[in-house]
Order: structure tokens, then sequence, then C-alpha cells
């Protein structure tokens, strides 16, 4: 050992460069550790599969009658078909844009109402009115197909 | 006889220094001490929750049975009703305590140097009660939970940066589902608790090791007597009777209080109307929907998250804003922004019901 005293405090002392190096590998340690118990978590999210990107209900099995709603499921969201009073049909995702609870109707003043932070839609175009939320409902397109009713996601 | 035993064991664990701490911890006496026994009563709720905590997991399932489970435990199981309520009421009771034992810190800026540390890991306690009290609310998946759950996991993943990949974890999938129930289980009964344990033995080993403030404008004379109650025997025994006196009423009111089961999570049901969180999560809910109205659309998020975010921090720095004894006016103007605080809050809860209630009538 050739001792050699640092001296003052200014330059890097073996302690200094050794603990620097034992702390950036025990960061490093820990990191490698972290990711695979990120990925273990995440892998459930990944479970849900492909996006569902259409619904076919019989014709039959719909009994709405106008001013009233139904709701189906898209996958794994809430949709919901809507029988407008002039027989005109509209189908949205049934998630309010907002912090997706799940909007209902109220015949009585047409509209889509959210009880959550009471945001307001139009039953027509989904258009969000009033409230929180930015964005409209998502807009689903409505097709007759012979005796069943096709629902399916746009763009 | 159990002198010796006594010792023996003594002499292996150092157990004696901690009853001779014990001895001459001193509990502060003046006009505002009743307010001490918040810390200790939040303590004992705490250790309901876990009791009564482990008795429901003997009959509770996380998944496609959670309703069914609890609904089980509270119609068929013999005191199941009441081991629930007790569990119910003791969050409810063990937030309450620990709002006015903030509060009471707070006043008293007991907080100040050098317990600045002690004020932090009460409040990552409270944060980590809070979120207690968000994941036990979701496990008998009712109408309510499933939306509230929504709400949460939603705006938990606007917090920029980890907010989303923490709600990814949490949710478990592309929607809510038996899955998120399941992580939530976990988060609820081991996550959190074990958190708990280890957080409250750092906050009470904070408060050992500085003793109990006393509040600025209480102090003693100099050389005055009298102002000092001994913890060991005096002040712990008026504590055991105030947790005897809590913990009885606790168990009785539990027999009287059958919390609401609602009905089941459907997700192809509208959320109901009058749909509203627990109380304690009440004004930051209403200021969400009075945001929506006074600032409709993307304006409202913003200020929310903004609004939630200086909440949080203005705790934080509050003890490294006090400037102390030589800043009266930073010092006043703190407790006023409190007050303010507390006012908006309240404010807010009761307007919240108010709301709530509009809706259904
Ligand atoms: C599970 C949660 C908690 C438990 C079990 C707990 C327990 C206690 C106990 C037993 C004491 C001593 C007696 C007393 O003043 O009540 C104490 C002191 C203290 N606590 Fe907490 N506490 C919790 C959460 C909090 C929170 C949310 C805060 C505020 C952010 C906080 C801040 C403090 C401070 C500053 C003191 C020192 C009081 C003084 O020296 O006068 N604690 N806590
Ligand atoms: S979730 Fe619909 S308004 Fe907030």
């Amino acid at each position: 050992m050739n001792a050699q005293p640092d001296a003052g405090g200014s330059a890097v002392t073996r302690r200094d460069f050794s603990g620097a190096l034992l702390g950036a590998a025990s960061a490093a340690y820990a990191a490698s550790l972290a990711l695979p118990v990120c990925r273990y978590l995440a892998a459930g999210s990944e479970a849900g599969g492909p996006e569902v990107r259409q619904v076919v209900l019989p014709k039959a099995a719909v009994q709405v009658a106008p001013g009233s709603v139904l709701y189906f499921t898209l996958g794994h969201e809430p949709g919901l078909l809507i029988h407008h009073s002039d027989d005109t049909w509209s189908a949205f995702g049934a998630y309010c844009s907002h912090l997706r609870c799940t909007v209902l109707y109220q015949p009585e003043s047409d509209r889509f109402f959210c009880p959550c932070h009471e945001g307001v839609f139009d039953p027509r175009s989904g258009q969000n009115l009033a409230g929180p939320p930015a964005h409209p409902l998502e807009r689903l397109d409505v097709a007759v197909n012979g005796e069943d009713l096709l629902i399916s996601r746009i763009g | 006889m159990p002198g010796h035993v006594l010792h023996w064991v003594d002499e292996r664990t150092g157990l004696d220094r901690l009853r001779a701490a014990m001895r001459h911890k001193l509990v502060p006496v003046h006009r505002h001490s009743r307010w001490y026994y918040c810390g200790g009563l939040a303590l004992l709720f705490l250790l309901v929750q876990f009791l009564t905590g482990i008795l429901l997991t003997v009959y509770y399932r996380p998944g496609p049975q959670a309703h069914a489970s609890v609904q089980r435990i509270v119609q068929d199981i013999p005191s199941g009703r009441w081991v629930h309520s007790v569990h119910v009421l003791a969050a409810d009771g063990m937030i309450a305590c620990l709002l006015l034992h903030l509060a009471s810190t707070f006043f008293m800026r007991a907080y100040r140097r050098p317990r600045e540390l002690t004020w932090l890991c009460g409040l990552a306690l409270l944060a980590v009660t809070l979120t207690a009290g968000f994941s036990g609310y979701l496990l008998p998946l009712n109408e309510r939970s499933y939306a509230a759950t929504q709400v949460g996991l939603r705006l938990l993943a606007e917090v920029p940066a980890a907010g989303r990949p923490l709600a990814d974890a949490l949710l478990g999938g592309a929607e809510m589902s038996e899955e998120t129930v399941h992580r939530f289980f976990a988060l609820h009964t081991l996550i959190l608790p074990n958190l708990m344990i280890l957080l409250v033995l750092v906050h009470l080993a904070l408060v050992q090791a500085h003793g109990l403030s006393t509040p600025p404008g209480q102090a003693s004379p100099p050389g005055g007597h009298g102002r000092f109650l001994a913890y060991w025997p005096d002040f712990a025994r008026r504590e055991t009777l105030v947790w005897v006196t809590a913990l009885s009423l606790l168990l009785v009111a539990a027999a009287f209080y059958t919390p609401d089961l609602g009905a089941p999570a459907d997700p192809l049901k509208p959320t109901p109307l009058g749909i509203r969180p627990e109380w304690y999560f009440m004004p930051a809910f209403q200021m969400l929907r009075l945001l929506g109205r006074w600032l409709p659309g993307a304006g409202s998020e913003v200020v929310g998250m903004v609004a939630f975010g200086m909440a949080a921090l203005g705790g934080v720095l509050v003890p490294f804003l006090d400037g102390g004894s030589d800043r009266p006016r930073r010092a006043r103007m703190i407790r006023w922004l409190g007050v303010a605080f507390l006012a908006v809050a309240t404010l807010l809860a009761g307007w919240g019901y108010l709301s709530s209630l509009a809706q259904v009538n």
C-alpha cells in the first residue's frame, strides 16, 4: 500500500469512485428486476385480445320502443342503440367521454345524461353539449342486413 | 419469578429501553391537548380494520362471485352482518380521525422543524389510507363501486408520467373486469396493509424521537410546573379510556347500522342517477361537476388536474413554507390558507350531496 493521503478534498478519492460504482451497479440491478415485474403486471392488459369492430343483433331480439334505448356489448365496452321517436336509429359507445361512466337516455328532455359529473350529449350526433366531457360519444354505424342489425365502429 | 422472566427477556431484546422511553415521554398539557388522541384513535381503527378484514377474507371471493359472496357474509354467515358493518364503519372512523389529526397538527403547527418528516410520513399514511378506501369500495362490485372505479382509474390515468402505467396495472385488461377486482383485492389486503404497518412504525418512531411538540403560544413559562403529563402511566390511562369508549361506540353502532350493499354491477346498465362517492371524495367529485358546469369541455379537465396537484403539493410544502417563529406573517398566511381549504372542502361536500339528491328527485 503506498497510501498517498488525498490533499484537500477536491480530488475524487478511490472511496468516492467505488461508492459511485456501487451505487450505479445497485441501480442497474434494481432496474433489471423492475423490468420483468412491470411486464408481468402489464400482461393482463394484452389479454383483451383484438378490438371488436362489429356486433350483429337479430332484429327479432331488438325490442326497443321509440324513445328508448338498448344496451349491448361491443367487445368489452357497452354500446347503446337508440330508437328515436321519429323512427330513426342511432348507435353510440355508451361510455361517457369524460371519465367513463355509462350514460343514460332521458326521453323527457331527449338527451344523453351522465350522472357522474352531469355531462350532456346530443342523442342524434353524440355531440357533447354540456358539462365536463370534451369529446362526443363514439358514433357507431347502424345498418340493416336482412333479419339482422349490424352495428359497427367507424374509422 | 415474573421479574426474572422480564429480566431474561430484556437482556435479550432491549425492550427495557422502550419501557424506559415510555416512562420518560411527556405529553404537553394545554387548551388543545385533547387533539393528541386523534392519531391514537386512527391507530385503533386501523387495528380494527386488520382484524375484521382478516375475518372478511374467510368468506369473500374476488372475481365473478364478488357481490354474491359479500351478500352471503351479510345475510347467511352468523355475525357476518356485524363484522361487515364494523369494517365499513371503522374505515369511515379511521379517515375521520386522520382528517382531525391532520387538521390539529396543522393548526398547532406541529409540523415545524424538526418534525417535517413526521408530517410527510403522515401525508403518505393519509394517501395510503384513502387508496385503501378506494380499493375496498370496488370489492363488493356493485353499481356504485363499478362507476366509482371507472372514474378513479381514468383520473389516475391522466396524471402525467406514472399515472397511465399505474392505472393499466390496476385495471389488468382493456376494460374493467373481474381481473380488476382481483388486483384491487391484492392491493387492499396485501400491499396497502403492509405499507401501512411500515409507515405507522416510522411515524411513531419519529414521534417518539422528537417527543410531542408544544404549540406556539402554549409553552410553559420558564420553570413552570404541571404543564406536562407523563405518558406512562398518566396519559396511557386516559388514552385507554378513550380507546375503550370509541371501540364500544363503534361495536354498538355497527350492530344497528347496515351498509347498503347495492345492486350487483352490470356493465349493460347506465350509471344510476344520484351516484356519489364516499364522503371523503365528495369535495373532489363536486369540484369536477362544478368545473364542468362553469367551464365545459377540455378546460375543466386541465383546471381540475391542476387543482388536485396544487392541493397535494401544498400539503407537502406546508412544513417548508412555514417560516418558523421569526416569520409570523407567513405562518398566519398558511393558517388562513388552511382555513380557506377547509371551508371550501366542506362547502363542496355539502353542495355535492345536495346535487346528487337533486338528480333522483
Ligand atoms: C394511519 C395514519 C396515522 C396514524 C396511526 C398516526 C398516529 C400518530 C400518533 C399516535 C401520534 C402521537 C399523538 C398524536 O399527536 O395524535 C402522531 C403524531 C403526529 N402525526 Fe400522525 N398518524 C397518522 C397520520 C398522520 C397524518 C395524515 C398527518 C398529517 C399529515 C400526521 C402528522 C403527525 C404529526 C405532525 C405528529 C406530531 C404531533 C406533535 O408532535 O404534536 N399523522 N401520529
Ligand atoms: S364521467 Fe361522465 S361527466 Fe364525468
